[in-house]
């Protein structure tokens, strides 16, 4: 008790003390909330797998393929279900079709007994799109609603999914597919029970590192530096207590007892922060889409841990700080000095760069290193730690050069301070460095995607025009194949007077796979004749996905339909309502219509969109967090010199030199390693995407947004040294000058 | 040496024929209720060592701010030569400091992170000097104060006395005519009171710059031509010179 009331008496007494120790409470608060949220995304990510996963119907002993749906028929205990995944406006719809008796004791994740047939069940997400748009464009798909399904089976709120019942002779079966990140089974299944699986991918494992690291380091050097805030005002109230008999162990104690107390206070806020947080961060979108609050709900064994552990190790460290500074009776009135940075700092960033260069240059000769990919990741983190590391010794090395061609005396003061302590001055700017290099990275990586964006040649099928593979005719005779071919025509002709519908044309299967269409069908749609023959013959899935269209001339193949296209004005309106159309036709679909935009944009989406926001997240949280450890660095820096710079200011020297003391000692640590980052940034983008790709992929230019994102890091910075400058001002007046 | 004035007298030099250099009149000073100064008058001639002495919390650091135009009097002049230095802004104060005054401080006067000889061209950078001109001027100024060798030292590298001379060098680098010292040897051991004293007294004369310097040191008032005692806000008018 008596420990408490010292350390309140020696640490906490006066209004500065109490700003102290605010700002370091503060720190550790958001410290500790974005830990929070970050440990919440990563279970939300593992129990939100489970429930996106279900409509995929191939895991375990609970569902069987059908192998023969027309034959089949469901149980009390067992519906028959396929799963399609639909496309609108870009989006992806997850459609479950299934088909049961009205007694089944079947239950379907977010809606309980399986719909009637004719019926649906809808995500909050679907159902608002649908009564957004017209009938015939979205909801005529799927029949009458009947419920909601709820987060029970759903990834997330933005999850577009339906549950539709049917019958046996509409179960439309599915063709394999992947949504987001979960790979659907193609085929019809008879299904005892709907159960997903957790399987948080290694992708997201890989992201989450890069992540964490990304919003962490940041973190960890802003608690770092406001534990040390005020560290020489403390330091001369230690050494007057040492003067009066206090042993080191008991200094160290109170130090350790005032930072354990301001830590548990910060921590206890950092988790009223994180709850507060929730709804906000729940906005994020990351691979499949934004997650439910409960989500990110850590649980309060994990909340206790990490208060516990920040806590234990912010006492931990402080006591041991105190120790180690070995404050004496007189210690307080010294300033002591770095020792002064070696050349051993720069090896761990040269060690990341031959790391990185290393593994690539093996994998472009295409002999690629064991494990490329965990060499490629220890480099990567190698040159994080390598530039936190070499950043106070290039900025020493500067500093040096810098103050011997000096001529202002702001600059004189500064670059003077930075060679004394070169740690302290990069400390205040190295989140940010680490915020540039990590954005560096990862802009440049997710470039590799640009390449794959739809293109619009000639040499390919026009984006607005829709797929339909059909379902081939059951083998029962030649009466019921001519009868199968008049209802496809009938079904093409309604389709084709559908709104915005400019054109259909229907080509027959042909034995070597594709379809043959005649010349006059192809030219309506707008595939190529090159040879002008009567006949021309596309391929299968790679003529209206992965690749140009090829056409070649063909002989007239035989009648059985294969291959709609429907042509549409274009507009987004038209290919979805002609989307609707052909799906709710009587036309048996081997798979959803799809347009090569559809197809596509759904490969490319997987790094662009889903982690592009957790990545710029990352590198906003980040920079964020270093513009207050500049800030506090900044602030720090010069109450720890108040009374000299005060009577400096006394003896005539203008406030505004004190300003340009402060702007050198932030600009040139960060001028010294800025460009060094983002080099060294693009560098490892590329050893990346290259290394693991064996150089079948390299990155491209970097997007505007990259260096919209460096401007306003730095916007960002200059906005804090500005802002530090009030202090400068009153922190330095003649109050200042005047001891004790 | 001096003797110390009467009280109730105000603090004029002796009547010499010439203009003092720095001249104040009735000044006052309230710190919320506390009067600090009440009524001071004090003139300072060209090349005079003034001690102002007195108990601790009479108002003797008060009253240096004030004549240095580092604090604003509530009534009363100060004059610096022809300039009043009551009227001018923070701005044109700071400017007269930074041209004309010098300034010697009891504790943490020196930048940490400067050299001696760094510390020593700051005034003079700010005064608009050349680097390499302020180099050689500081080298110059500590070499004259016994501190040649200390010039690329830190001041943690320095004892106490080292470090009050460069203080005394850095204050007369911009070759001032009025320094202000406050409590210079507040610090100090009586040996290293000495030297510093001596360095200060002598280049000061050697400068023909007038020295006002507080000090509760009876054996550092000694130094002065004169002593002007403060208590409870005015001055006690000291004496006997020489």
């Amino acid at each position: 008790m008596r420990l408490f009331t010292l350390t309140r008496i020696v640490t906490a007494e006066g209004r500065g003390a109490y700003g102290r120790l605010i700002g370091m409470a503060g720190g550790i608060a958001v410290g500790v909330a974005l830990l929070l949220l970050l440990l919440g995304a990563y279970d939300g990510v593992t129990s939100r797998s489970e429930r996106l996963s279900w409509p995929s119907l191939s895991h375990g002993e609970w569902s069987t393929q059908v192998q023969n749906p027309a034959a089949a028929a469901p149980t009390d205990e067992s519906v028959l279900a396929a799963t399609n995944l639909e496309h609108f406006d870009g989006d992806e719809i997850i459609r479950v079709d299934i088909v049961a008796t009205p007694d089944s004791t079947v239950v379907v994740p977010g809606v309980g007994r399986p719909p009637a047939a004719g019926t649906y069940h809808a995500s909050p997400a679907l159902i608002a799109l649908i009564e957004a748009n017209p009938t015939d464009i979205l909801g005529s798909r799927y029949g009458t609603p009947v419920g909601v399904i709820d987060e029970a089976g759903l990834a997330g709120p933005d999850s577009l999914v339906v549950v539709t019942g049917t019958t046996t002779e509409n179960l439309r079966p599915s063709i394999a597919g992947v949504a987001g990140t979960v790979f659907l089974r193609g085929g019809v299944w008879s299904v005892t029970e709907f159960r997903g699986v957790s399987y948080p991918s290694s992708n997201y494992r890989a992201i989450t590192i890069i992540g964490a690291i990304a919003v962490l380091l940041p973190v960890l050097i802003l608690v770092g530096i406001v534990t040390r805030l005020g560290a020489a005002t403390r330091a001369e109230r230690f050494a007057a207590l040492r003067l009066i008999g206090a042993t080191p162990r008991r200094v160290a104690a109170i130090a350790a007892t005032e930072t354990g107390v301001t830590s548990l206070v910060g921590a206890l806020a950092g988790v009223a922060l994180a709850w507060l947080l929730i709804p906000v961060a729940a906005l994020v979108e990351m691979e499949d889409g934004q997650f439910f609050r409960a989500d990110l709900t850590v649980p309060p064994s994990t909340v206790l841990i990490v208060v516990a552990g920040v806590v234990a190790g912010c006492t931990a460290v402080a006591g041991w700080r105190t120790s180690r500074s070995r404050i004496g009776p007189l210690g307080g009135s010294r300033e002591r000095t770095e020792r002064r940075p070696t050349a051993l700092g720069v090896v761990p960033l040269i060690a990341g760069v031959v790391v990185l260069l290393g593994a690539t240059t093996a994998a472009l000769r295409h002999t690629p290193l064991p494990r490329t990919d965990q060499i490629l990741i220890a480099g990567f983190l190698l040159l994080v730690v390598g530039l936190i590391a070499a950043g106070p010794v290039l900025t020493y090395w500067i500093a040096r050069i810098a103050a011997r061609r000096a001529h202002r005396t702001a600059w004189v003061i500064a670059m003077n301070r930075i060679q004394q302590h070169p740690r302290a001055t990069f400390r205040a700017v190295s989140g940010l460095v680490a915020a540039v290099f990590l954005v560096s990275v990862f802009s440049a990586g997710i470039t590799t995607v640009a390449e794959e964006s739809p293109t619009e040649d000639a040499d390919y099928l026009s984006p607005s025009i829709l797929v339909a593979w059909l379902h081939p005719p059951s083998p029962d005779g030649a009466s019921a194949a001519a009868s199968e071919i008049t209802a496809v025509t009938a079904a093409t002709a309604r389709v084709a007077r559908t709104d915005g519908v400019t054109a259909t044309a229907i080509g027959s299967s042909h034995p070597e796979g594709g379809a043959v269409f005649t010349a006059a069908d192809a030219a309506r749609v707008g595939l190529s004749n090159p040879h002008g023959a009567s006949h021309i013959q596309v391929s299968d899935s790679s003529a209206f996905g992965d690749g140009s269209l090829v056409t070649r001339p063909a002989t007239a193949s035989g009648p059985t339909p294969g291959l709609l296209l429907v042509a549409t004005d274009g507009t987004t309106r038209s290919v979805e309502r002609a989307r609707t159309a052909v799906l709710g036709s009587e036309l048996r679909l081997l798979s959803p219509p799809m347009t090569r935009a559809d197809h596509e944009s759904a490969r490319w989406q997987t790094w662009a969109d889903r982690y592009a926001n957790l990545g710029h997240l990352a590198v906003l949280v980040a920079t964020l967090i270093s513009a207050v450890s500049l800030a506090v660095s900044s602030i720090a820096a010069i109450l720890d010199r108040r009374r000299v710079l005060g009577l400096l200011r006394l003896m005539g020297m203008p406030v505004s030199t004190v300003r340009r003391v402060i702007v050198a000692e932030a600009a040139l640590p960060l001028a010294t390693v800025f460009a060094l980052c983002v080099g060294l940034g693009i560098l490892t983008a590329w050893c990346i995407v290259a290394g693991l790709t064996e150089g079948e992929r390299t990155i491209n230019w970097l997007p505007p947004s990259y260096y919209l994102i460096l401007a306003t890091s730095l916007a960002l910075a200059a906005t804090t040294v500005v802002a530090t400058f009030r202090t400068a001002r009153t922190s330095t007046t003649i109050e200042a000058t005047r001891i004790g | 040496m001096n003797t110390v004035e009467t009280i109730g007298m105000s603090a004029r030099a002796p009547v010499d024929g010439s203009a003092p250099l720095l001249s104040a009149r009735g000044l006052r000073l309230a710190f919320g209720l506390t009067e600090a100064l009440r009524g001071v008058d004090l003139d300072c001639h060209a090349g005079e060592i003034i001690a102002v002495t007195g108990p601790s919390g009479s108002g003797k650091s008060t009253l240096l701010h004030v004549l240095a135009g580092v604090l604003v009097p509530d009534e009363g002049t100060v004059d610096y030569d022809t300039i009043r230095l009551t009227d001018l802004d923070e701005a044109g104060r700071s400017r007269l400091r930074l041209e004309k005054f010098g300034f010697v401080f009891q504790y943490g006067q020196l930048l940490p992170d400067l050299t001696a000889a760094d510390n020593v061209t700051i005034p003079l950078l700010l005064a608009g000097v050349t680097r390499r001109e302020a180099r050689r001027r500081a080298d110059a100024w500590l070499d004259r104060l016994g501190l040649g060798e200390c010039s690329r030292k830190l001041p943690a590298q320095l004892s106490g006395g080292q470090a009050q001379r460069v203080a005394v060098a850095r204050a007369l680098a911009t070759k001032p005519t009025l320094l202000f010292a406050d409590e210079p040897t507040g610090s100090l051991d009586s040996l290293a009171a000495e030297t510093v004293m001596l360095a200060l007294t002598e280049a000061a004369r050697d400068a023909n710059a007038a020295v006002i310097l507080t000090t509760h040191d009876p054996r550092t008032a000694a130094y002065a031509d004169r002593e002007v005692v403060v208590r409870d806000g005015q001055t006690t008018v000291g004496g006997a010179y020489g």
